[in-house]
């Protein structure tokens, strides 16, 4: 009996590789494939849709060009520049708000209709307004990026626990105290998500600005392309856009790991 | 080792001098009501209520649920005011929040987003970490300062409520069911804590409470509020640290409970 319970447990040998996280990538890497062998046996038009292959050389070309980082830039300062303004200004009102029943009463049921209007659908009339210039794809930008920030700042304050803001009341908080330490930090969550919702309209409207009229930017490179029929360009374009976004979403995120690090969804060890 | 033991008296010798810090305010305040008066719509909700308090001395308030028990504490801690009447601390009408009363409620009302030092500290100010600290020692938590709230048992949020009360030396500590949500064990364990405090730093305490039992076991004098008015009031002199289901201390029971039933 303590012979066999002595006995040295019998090791197998580990695979080298952990395969289990390369399952997802299966299918991806399946279309792939049988996307280029269409390509290249004809069974794809070459206009309807280029090869893998193909778009990834337009890519380098035009990365060696220095088009697609030119682009790319442009059409990333006309995001974050509208961003930074129509979500500067949805923060503003909707903290202002959110704490002042005056504002509110004020200033809500006017934004609340003006959030009805598409913004895309007023195009035609910020073209009027702003030519085909950067003013005009800023401003559709800012539009389309200030409602969900507005909207999701106005109920994160308007929903901070007022057992908390009693709270601050009785500890003799001074209004700055009570804003930065009490309102900000409980209506941060909801801003956040506001954050992640502007950055998918964000992207969204300058696509379409960029595609209607524009003389640089990733809108403007695909446009130009299609006149040429250069399908591969065309899709260059697509998957920068889809890779910004991602990478804005990714942000997104990391903004949040940072801001609501408190959160039990995000326990870590308190760093004061 | 040595490191060790060193280490431990060093924390011991902290703790006895943190303790004696925490008594630095001499007495509690002395709490006037005269002729006070709320309503609520048709309803009177304290009537005509005159009440004085002694410095220092622990008073419990029960009473079924919307007697005024909670609308009295408001008062006294200046989040309401009376329709009618006067409330006075120290001969000083109470007209706003004063940083010389504090409220202790049923929920422990900690800003998740600061760490338990943050948390009992919330009013900063010059040395507040090294005063939250002392706080935090006095109620037993001090090795849990880092940490954020949500981590906390119920019982462990409410000491650390009871820790952010203590930072500011209140003359009159107010607490409104604080105990209310915590298990039978943790609540004995609070009630001698809260004792404890009291005994040490000497402050005014009134506590509202639905529990007669934790009643006869803190308070110097009881009061029985129904339709918002005094039905009963009644001194508790059992010798402290007093002992629960004494005979003496079952007979108080007994009658509170009959006139809150009465």
């Amino acid at each position: 009996m303590s012979l066999s319970l002595s006995a040295p447990p019998v090791v197998w040998p580990r695979p080298r590789f952990n395969v289990r996280p390369l399952v997802p990538w299966l299918v991806p890497v399946a279309i792939l494939a049988i996307w280029q062998i269409g390509c290249d046996a004809g069974w794809i038009s070459r206009r309807t849709l280029p090869s893998p292959l193909a778009i990834g050389r337009a890519a380098w070309t035009l990365t060696l060009s220095g088009e697609l980082v030119r682009n790319a830039a442009i059409s990333c300062e006309r995001a974050l520049g509208g961003f930074v303004i129509g979500g500067g200004l949805g923060l503003i009102f909707g903290l202002l708000n959110g704490m002042s029943a005056v504002a509110s009463r004020l200033l809500d049921t006017t934004l609340q209709m003006l959030r009805n209007i598409p913004h895309l659908a007023i195009i035609p009339m910020v073209i009027l307004w702003f030519g085909i210039g950067e003013p005009a794809k800023l401003f559709l930008v800012a539009v389309g990026v200030f409602f969900p920030i507005y909207l999701n700042t106005y109920h994160g304050v308007r929903l901070v626990d007022a057992g908390l803001i009693e709270m601050g009341r009785v500890y003799r908080l001074s209004p700055a105290a009570m804003f930065w330490r009490v309102i900000l930090p409980g209506a941060m969550p909801s801003i956040l998500l506001g954050v992640r919702y502007g950055l998918g309209i964000m992207w969204l409207t300058l696509i379409v600005a960029e595609t209607i009229s524009a003389n640089a930017g990733i809108g403007y490179m695909t446009m130009n392309a299609r006149e040429f029929l250069q399908t591969d360009v065309v899709l260059v374009g697509v998957l920068l856009y889809a890779l910004l976004g991602k990478l804005a979403d990714m942000m997104a995120r990391a903004l949040e790991r940072i801001c609501i690090s408190w959160h039990p969804n995000f326990s870590s060890a308190a760093e004061h | 080792m040595l490191a060790d033991v060193l280490g431990h008296s060093i924390a011991r010798r902290d703790i006895v001098a943190r303790t004696s810090e925490i008594q630095s305010r001499q007495g509690g305040a002395l709490v006037a009501l005269r002729g006070v008066r709320r309503v609520f719509g048709s309803r009177v909700v304290l009537d005509d209520l005159d009440l004085d308090i002694a410095p220092g001395s622990f008073v419990s308030v029960v009473g079924r649920s919307g007697e005024g028990k909670s609308t009295l504490l408001r008062l006294l801690a200046g989040l309401d005011a009376p329709d009618a009447g006067s409330v006075g601390i120290d001969g000083w009408p109470v007209s706003g929040l004063s940083a010389e009363t504090t409220i202790m409620f049923q929920d422990a009302r900690l800003l998740p987003w600061q760490t338990v030092l943050g948390n009992v500290g919330i009013a900063r100010g010059p040395g507040w970490r090294e005063r939250a600290m002392q706080a935090l020692d006095a109620v037993g938590l001090a090795d849990r300062a880092g940490e954020w709230p949500s981590v906390l048992s119920g019982g462990q949020k409410q000491r650390v409520a009871l820790a952010r009360a203590l930072v500011r030396h209140p003359g009159l500590l107010l607490l409104d069911e604080p105990l209310g949500a915590l298990d039978a064990l943790t609540r004995t364990d609070m009630q001698r804590l809260i004792e404890r405090i009291w005994r040490r730093a000497g402050f005014t305490a009134v506590l509202v409470t639905h529990d007669v039992a934790e009643a006869v076991a803190l308070s110097d004098r009881i009061l029985v509020l129904r339709k918002g008015r005094v039905a009963l009031d009644v001194p508790v002199d059992l010798p402290r640290p007093r002992t629960r289901a004494s005979a003496e201390a079952g007979a108080l029971e007994e009658t509170i409970l009959e006139a809150l039933l009465g």
